[in-house]
């Protein structure tokens, strides 16, 4: 018998069949990937084709909206900052010291995820109705229905993604990293501050740009807890359901799509951002 | 390094050092590492070489003993100030700084300036050949320079202590020796005290002036590589340093007898130190010889059939079945499979454990 030649290169119809089976994987990514995309592009195309574009700055006469969307914006950059500030520690918490108590912080952390707006919105209220909440209010400052609740109420429910973006910041961190710089001389605070802090910065930056946008776009809490009084509470979200709700659809849509293109601006702003250069 | 007082500083004691963590349990570890000496601490994976090593370092608190450094207890000082160069496995170098940030970060967060670091910094930088990566993203560096490094920043601490958590295991095969050797000569021109923790005996041995051996748990023995390979404090130590000739034998009035040879005596001298009892006999491979058995059997030679043969790098081992026992023979020529060899012993007085 004579023998077999060695195969240098696996048979062509296998080559074909693994070819198909790379371009296969491509199609159904780029199919389902897809999707999403195409499901927002074709919302945002249909919201100006219904409303146009010559009406989109037509609202922009009425002082009420401008002072809406400037509250809007002012509130929801400070919150961003409020929610930051306490998501970082938390987050740090939930990624460093995985053990039972944390575990509940972590299911405390998720709720006003998942809650309903209005429901947070309601527990301020009961909760600035309690002791604690009235000592706050008669000897520190005022909440209910003023700015400062409407930073309040946004910072609530921005905490929540910008503290899981921040775990996931620092869980990438590997600690054995600091636990380096303690023996290079570094106190806790110096390798919590200039290693971990520092390589979480990615983190950092997109927490703060989720709790901006969530709290920019938060409606049910602030409605809730602060109400929708001209000129003094009312935020863009609450424009477009007060406009909704008189039946002014155009104008409702025109606010709704100056939110879409100022949240648009921004992110795209903040992606440009170079990331990689040390901010300390 | 330059402003380090390298007479009588590095002086590491661990007293009944030991602890445990969830189900790993440290057994109490007794070690005297003097000053200038490189010692290895080797063992397997898992065995808590990386633990004891966060002892020393202050990364972990000891359930019992204590760390004494140059006389003081640092039991439970704070990591930052034992003095402890640490360069852990995956060098972990800090992603947000330059090479120069890395190696500069010890005396920022002391907040120490002036020559005297400006100096160490020149010297340091130098002598590990890190100038042209100094303006460079850490991230940017190969598994080398990465090493190099590492190094850097620990000694820019001016530490009294050195501990190399694996510092070769991440680099590629080929560059493992030269990396040795170039610790090895900068560890000599610093007289610095070092702990070089691996897992490789041959690794080791290329720069260790003393060993301790870890199993699971606990440290097994401490010795100058000679002692180590030649006198195994158990089955352990013998198998890891692979000693691989453990044959059962009995003493019997200061005679020692095999079952696998008839006329054992004339082979080894006498053990009359030894109190009767059964007994592994220890006989590393490359002191046993092979050559052609004599046509003729003779019972007071050690002769079996080879077995099995493997390549190494530098020579082959070849495992030969003397009766119901296997021997394994390092040597420099392969033997066929079935073939007929007489064993030469190198050592008339092997090492003896106790079975």
């Amino acid at each position: 018998m004579t023998p077999r030649p060695p195969e240098t290169s696996p048979p062509a119809n296998d080559q074909r069949s693994y070819g198909r089976a790379n371009h296969a994987f491509f199609i159904a990514l780029l199919g389902t990937a897809g999707i999403y995309p195409a499901v927002i592009t074709a919302l945002v195309v249909s919201t100006v084709g219904y409303s146009g574009l010559q009406q989109l700055w037509a609202p922009w006469g009425d002082p009420a909206l401008r002072y809406a969307a400037g509250l809007s914006l002012g509130s929801s950059l400070a919150s961003g900052l409020l929610a930051l500030t306490m998501a970082t520690p938390c987050g740090y918490v939930l990624s460093r010291f995985p053990r039972r108590g944390t575990r509940f912080l972590d299911v405390l952390v998720y709720l006003p995820i998942v809650l309903p707006g209005l429901v947070i919105g309601v527990a301020l209220l009961i909760f600035f109705q309690t002791g604690v909440g009235r000592f706050i209010e008669q000897h520190l400052m005022t909440f209910t229905f003023a700015i400062k609740g409407v930073i309040l109420a946004q910072t609530v429910v921005a905490t929540a993604s910008a503290t899981r973006i921040m775990k996931m910041a620092f869980d990438a961190v590997p600690m054995r990293r600091a636990q380096v710089a303690r023996t290079l001389g570094a106190t806790r605070w110096q390798a919590f501050w200039h290693v971990e802090l520092a390589e979480a910065r990615a983190g950092l930056f997109e927490a703060y740009v989720l709790a901006w946008a969530t709290a920019f776009g938060s409606f049910g809490p602030v409605v809730l807890f602060c109400g929708t009084t001209r000129f003094r509470t009312e935020i863009l979200s609450a424009s477009v359901f007060l406009e909704f709700s008189i039946g002014n659809l155009e104008r409702a849509l025109a606010v709704s799509l100056w939110m879409g293109t100022l949240t648009g601006v921004v992110l795209l702003i903040a992606r440009g951002l170079p990331r990689k250069r040390a901010l300390w | 390094m330059v402003d380090r007082d390298s007479d009588n500083t590095g002086h590491l004691r661990l007293e009944g050092v030991g602890g445990q963590w969830g189900r790993f349990v440290l057994q109490p570890v007794d070690l005297d590492i003097r000053p200038g000496e490189y010692l290895v601490l080797l063992g397997p994976s898992g065995c808590g070489k990386t633990t004891l090593m966060d002892l020393v370092c202050g990364l972990r608190n000891p359930g019992q003993g204590r760390i004494l450094c140059d006389g003081f207890d640092i039991t439970h000082a704070d990591p930052a100030e034992r003095a402890i160069g640490y360069v852990p496995q995956d060098y972990e170098l800090f992603l947000s700084r330059t090479v120069r940030g890395n190696l500069d970060f010890s005396p920022r967060m002391r907040h120490e300036h002036g020559p005297q670091i400006a100096k160490r910094l020149e010297h340091t930088v130098d002598m590990l050949h890190l100038e042209p990566l100094l303006d460079r993203r850490v991230d940017t560096l190969s598994g080398g320079e990465r090493q190099r490094v590492a190094l850097g920043r620990a000694l820019m601490a001016a530490p009294k202590i050195l501990i190399l958590d694996e510092p070769v295991s991440a680099l590629p095969t080929s560059l493992r020796d030269g990396v040795c050797r170039e610790l090895k000569a900068l560890q000599s021109r610093l007289g610095i005290t070092t702990i070089h923790v691996s897992h490789n005996l041959d690794e080791a041995l290329s720069v260790a002036d003393r060993l301790t051996i870890m199993e699971i748990g606990c440290v097994v023995q401490t010795g100058e590589p000679d002692e180590i390979l030649h006198r195994p404090a158990d089955e352990f130590v013998a198998e890891f340093t692979r000693c691989r000739n453990l044959w059962p034998v009995e003493i019997r009035n200061g005679q020692l007898k095999m079952d696998a040879v008839k006329e054992a005596r004339s082979l080894f001298q006498d053990y009359g130190s030894h109190p009767d009892g059964h007994y592994l006999l220890v006989i590393r491979p490359e002191h046993i010889h092979l050559s052609p058995a004599p046509d003729t059997a003779r019972p007071d030679l050690l002769t079996g059939r080879v077995q099995a043969s493997v390549r190494g790098s530098h020579s082959w081992m070849i495992e030969v079945a003397i009766g119901g026992m296997l021997a394994y023979a390092c040597g420099q020529k392969n033997w066929a499979i079935g073939e007929h060899v007489q064993l030469d012993l190198r050592e008339d007085k092997p090492w003896l454990l106790p079975a």
